[in-house]
């Protein structure tokens, strides 16, 4: 497994299904307070910062470069198992998050009459199928969802244009300055996707200078869009709902009545997919290159039960499970996507000048 | 199949090397163990140079022409009046000059000689010479080529591949005049020792391609090959697939063209099918018509197919998700029309859907067995008469039946997708029936990751998409013009 590489166009669409998920499932309950127009503009000044995260990365980007673990392993053992330790414990929240979010839109929205955990049950071990088969099969597939999602997402906003409403447009700033802020923490603390590259992308062949742009463009530009359509058709109805977006579909209608919700909440259960096996197999990645362990199938079974076990124990106060999985992404974020990587790459450039103040010294 | 299972676990003995004996009283001895109880083992004895020297044939009846034995091999020996005296000139000189027959080699192992009579060969013996003749005079009973009965074209030739695999060799040595193809003669399987020719183009097959698919032939531990299916997947390696990913084909046409893009065949003895490595996703959407007609009907008809797939695997599940849980997807005129259909019926949607679903296979299966002339009655009372009585007595909804019919016509556009399609069918109207359109999704997106983690001797099952290759899109959907096809070499690298 560590030796098949996929390329950067797959990897990428993994990492835009997975983080456009997060934009469809955004739950209103926690930043109920935040106004619609200013969760648009914070997608766009999240992409600013996302970016500034990516540059601060850029020495585990390039082309041929090891998986930061096995740089880590170099400098130190201890700080493999650390930051190993920490991923895991990042990816595996990651993968709960995933995980609780299906479980709350089954439970409030798709079979609000009858709570059953099945079908977080079968989404996780479906993932476990992906993730199994390996890093090429889920490029692959996202691929594939990719364009479904696309064509989705066409189609929603044909539908939902001809409902805009100018009225319902309020200023961004209206509220100040922090909410904008808030919104745009959040957006980003949500983009653990930023987090995987450090780990997957020695598993990619070819040159991601051009698919990583593009992919943060297009993910926070489609989170964008899709705040922009949701304040401008639905108004301040959208904040009252869990899923606002799920919302908005329903209002988007073929022709003469024909609801599209439920086939743009198939196109999610896919991208929810993707996601979940996105996630599995970065926590597989971790185990090998982090603790050496190598049976998939044992992880992947240890894994599923802990997110299985710990949604269904959530799920009984969905309210608490859905402030939780919003409240604590930021933090996580900050840990995954910039303390782990400054830290090793301080650690390799201090492991440097001590080798070459050593070579000076001989 | 009984048989297979009880000796699964049986390892056969290794094979004893016995060479030849120089005593002609012990060879017909040893051949005559080897075969006893055999009506068909035959045996001539003769004399030669003058009446000094006894010789033996050696045959099984009803495997050799007895033509060609008389015409090659007995005639110019027996009637030559000048022999020598010697075994072993005899011997050099029957091989030599005498015998007219142009397949001939030499045999020096009592397994040889074994192998030899099994295949249709005639065997000579001389008394003193530890060294046997064979004569290739195969002249056993074997159909004539006629047109193919699966791969059923509109357009171009109607041969079709035989059961012996010398002629399907010479059908596909006389659509492919190049020296660079080779077809080399292996033989498949421990206890029946099927003959198979592994085919390819030298220059254009990948090497390692044509070692694993070799390697895997090699290593088929099976006692009787009945058909290609049971070649089928050893060469296809482990792994639990939901589609095939070595191809059949029963025309030597669309062989040709499969060995020309640098893939392997198998051509094996007894069976009309050759078999071709590595078959991708998108093969099973184009036929030899499409290479016959213009490029934008060829893209037509490769895009009804894909839809025809698409349609026999979704359709039934989608339908049932939509009239159970998500009746608002479905424009009023309509639902209305199906909720006055289904109200009166006793089962559920899903329940109904499965029960047409397996009545459908019923009276497939009932019209394949039967023999023709009755099989035919079989379908037309299934489909036409329980259907139709079915609907009148309200037992299934009109709606359910229409749409079984539909599916049942889209899945036999492809009809080597009728299996695959068949069992997902299955699983999306239950998935459907359970969980609505979620269902349908979840179970599309696992089929999906299954597809895509195909790779068939390392070549991704989804090629050219998936992966994307730009030379391979030149006959995916859209099939370019042969004006600017012939112009390169037409390989697929992989």
């Amino acid at each position: 497994m560590s030796t098949e590489k996929t390329t950067p166009g797959q990897l990428f669409a993994a990492l835009f299904v997975s983080r456009l998920l997060v934009s469809f499932t955004y739950i209103s309950v926690y930043g109920r307070k935040t106004d619609g127009g200013a969760a648009a503009l914070s997608a766009l000044f999240s992409l600013l910062l996302a970016f500034g995260v990516l540059f601060l990365q850029r020495s585990f980007l390039a082309d041929g470069e090891e998986s930061i673990l096995v740089r880590a392993e170099r400098v130190s053992p201890a700080l493999c198992r650390i930051s190993a330790a920490a991923y895991l414990a990042v990816f595996l929240f990651a993968a709960f998050a995933a995980a609780m979010r299906i479980e709350v839109f089954t439970g409030t929205v798709l079979f609000s009459d009858n709570r059953n955990h099945w079908l977080t049950a079968l989404m996780l071990a479906g993932a476990s199928y992906g993730a199994y088969k390996g890093l090429r099969a889920v490029g692959r597939a996202a691929a594939v969802t990719t364009v479904l999602t696309g064509a989705g997402l066409l189609l929603l906003v044909c539908a939902a244009a001809g409902k805009i409403r100018t009225d319902h447009l309020v200023s961004p700033f209206r509220d100040g300055l922090s909410p904008l802020l808030k919104q745009s923490a959040l957006s980003l603390g949500s983009t653990a996707e930023i987090a995987v590259l450090p780990i997957l992308r020695f598993r990619c062949a070819g040159s991601a200078k051009k698919a990583a742009p593009i992919w943060l463009i297009a993910s926070f530009g489609c989170a964008a869009a899709l705040a922009f359509l949701d304040r401008a058709v639905l108004g301040g109805f959208g904040e009252t709902e869990i899923f606002p977006v799920y919302a908005l579909t329903t209002h988007a209608r073929l022709g003469e009545g024909v609801r599209l919700d439920a086939l743009f909440t198939a196109i999610w259960i896919l991208c929810a997919l993707i996601k979940l096996c996105l996630y599995l197999t970065v926590l597989l990645q971790v185990l090998r290159d982090g603790f050496r362990i190598k049976n998939k199938a044992a992880a992947l079974a240890v894994i599923c039960a802990l997110c299985a076990g710990s949604v269904i124990a959530l799920s009984y106060n969905l309210n608490t499970a859905a402030v939780f999985t919003s409240a604590a992404p930021p933090a996580l974020f900050a840990v995954s996507a910039l303390l782990i990587p400054l830290t090793v790459r301080a650690a390799e450039r201090v492991r440097e000048r001590r080798t070459v103040i050593g070579e000076g010294r001989i | 199949m009984i048989r297979l299972s009880l000796l699964e676990n049986v390892t056969p003995a290794p094979r004893e090397v016995r060479r030849l004996s120089a005593s002609l009283t012990e060879n017909a001895v040893a051949l005559a163990a080897l075969f006893s109880g055999c009506f068909d083992f035959k045996t001539r004895r003769t004399l030669l140079s003058g009446a000094r020297i006894e010789a033996r044939f050696f045959f099984l009846d009803g495997m050799c022409d007895n033509t060609e034995i008389f015409m090659s091999v007995t005639e110019p020996i027996l009637s030559s009046r000048v022999l020598p005296e010697d075994p072993g000139e005899l011997y050099e000189a029957v091989r030599d000059g005498v015998s007219v027959s142009v397949q001939q080699t030499e045999l020096f192992t009592l397994n040889e000689a074994k192998d030899a009579l099994l295949s249709g060969n005639l065997l000579f013996f001389i008394d003193g010479e530890e060294r046997a003749l064979c004569f290739g005079v195969q002249g056993y009973p074997k159909k004539s080529v006629e047109e193919p009965q699966t791969d059923m074209q509109e357009q171009g030739s109607r041969e079709g591949f035989t059961d012996s695999f010398k002629d399907n060799a010479a059908l596909v040595r006389r659509r492919l005049k190049t020296a660079d193809l080779r077809l080399e003669h292996i033989v498949l399987g421990t206890g029946c020792k099927t003959d198979a020719l592994v085919c390819y183009m030298d220059g254009r097959a990948d090497a390692e391609l044509l070692y694993s698919v070799k390697e895997r032939l090699a290593g088929m531990k099976i006692d009787y090959i009945s058909g290609e299916g049971c070649v089928e997947p050893f060469l296809a390696g482990k792994g639990l697939r939901v589609f095939r990913t070595v191809g059949f084909t029963e025309r030597p046409d669309v062989f040709c063209a499969k060995l020309t893009e640098g893939k392997v065949g198998v051509i094996v003895d007894g069976t009309p099918h050759a078999l071709t490595a590595p078959f991708t996703l998108i093969e099973y959407f184009a036929t030899l018509d499409d290479y016959q007609k213009r490029p934008f009907y060829a893209l037509f008809l490769r895009c009804i197919r894909v839809l025809s797939f698409l349609c026999g695997i979704f359709l039934p599940g989608v339908y049932v998700a939509a009239a159970v849980y998500h009746p608002e997807m479905i424009p009023a005129g309509m639902l209305y029309n199906i909720v006055s259909s289904v109200v009166g019926t006793p089962f559920p949607v899903m329940a109904e859907a499965l029960l047409v679903h397996i009545v459908y296979e019923v009276v497939r299966e009932a019209g394949l067995r039967m023999p023709r002339a009755v099989g035919q009655a079989v379908s037309i009372v299934g489909a036409l008469i329980i259907g139709d009585a079915a609907v009148t007595a309200g037992l299934i909804s009109a709606p359910m039946l229409i749409i079984m019919a539909l599916t049942a016509i889209t899945s036999a556009v492809i009809s080597d997708l009728h299996d695959p399609i068949c069992v997902l069918r299955l699983a999306f109207i239950l998935a459907g029936g359970t969980a609505g359109l979620y269902g349908v999704a979840l179970g599309a997106g696992v089929l999906l990751l299954n597809i895509c983690a195909q790779e068939p001797f390392g070549v991704p099952f989804t090629l050219p998409m998936l992966p994307f290759r730009k030379e391979g899109m030149r006959d995916a959907l859209l099939r370019r013009d042969w004006r600017k096809m012939g112009k390169k070499r037409f390989v697929v690298k992989f």
